[in-house]
């Protein structure tokens, strides 16, 4: 796997045209991975009609709300947890 | 590359609608028709979400299944199955068959 639980990961800040599966909001944000979810056919891919291979690996992310949105009044603590491609992420922090 | 229209995360978007409706009969048939389209290999989830995406913006702001035939009939016609003349020229024979 290509990024384990804990793991620092910074979304990319990444606009390529067509069907993507990264919300426009997290691109650029900083989280940590919660879990592996799996490896999956491409689905963006498989909406152009290819066959989706290489299979990509999901990983769950957990952001703090405070990272996503700059003006956010609740608590330090919360948090949002998405679910984003591996070619989506790269890893941050020096371990 | 700016965010697309689907993309909607941290938009003004105003309330969130909770009045419960009926789903009319059409839409269930719309949904049943994507059903089909999925079973036989015709059409996949992702790329339904791409003509949905894709839609222009007057046709993605109609109703929810609006969007879907839009997208499903654009989609037909990419795979060069149907043309949206034969899909519009069969609705018309249906329509004008239940009003007798």
């Amino acid at each position: 796997m290509m990024f384990s639980v804990g793991d620092r990961v910074r979304i990319k800040d990444s606009h390529p045209p067509g069907h993507r599966r990264t919300p426009y909001y997290v691109r650029g944000k900083t989280g940590v991975v919660e879990r592996y979810c799996g490896d999956f056919k491409n689905p963006e891919e498989l909406a152009y009609g290819f066959d989706g291979t290489p299979k990509r690996e999901l990983y769950r992310v957990r952001i703090t709300q405070t990272e996503l949105w700059p003006d956010y009044e609740g608590s330090d603590s919360d948090t949002l947890d998405l679910e984003i491609y591996d070619h989506w992420l790269e890893k941050i922090g020096g371990q | 590359m700016s965010q697309r229209q689907h993309d909607m995360g941290g938009m003004e978007a105003g309330p969130v609608e909770s009045d419960e409706h009926a789903t009319e009969p059409w839409a269930k048939m719309i949904t049943s028709l994507a059903a089909a389209l999925r079973d036989h290999d015709i059409m996949r989830i992702d790329e339904l979400r791409r003509a949905l995406e894709d839609l222009p913006e007057d046709i993605y702001k109609q109703e929810y299944f609006e969007r879907w035939s839009e997208a499903m009939i654009n989609l037909l016609e990419e795979k060069g199955l149907l043309s949206r003349g034969e899909v519009m020229g069969k609705m018309d024979a249906l329509k004008a068959q239940l009003e007798g």
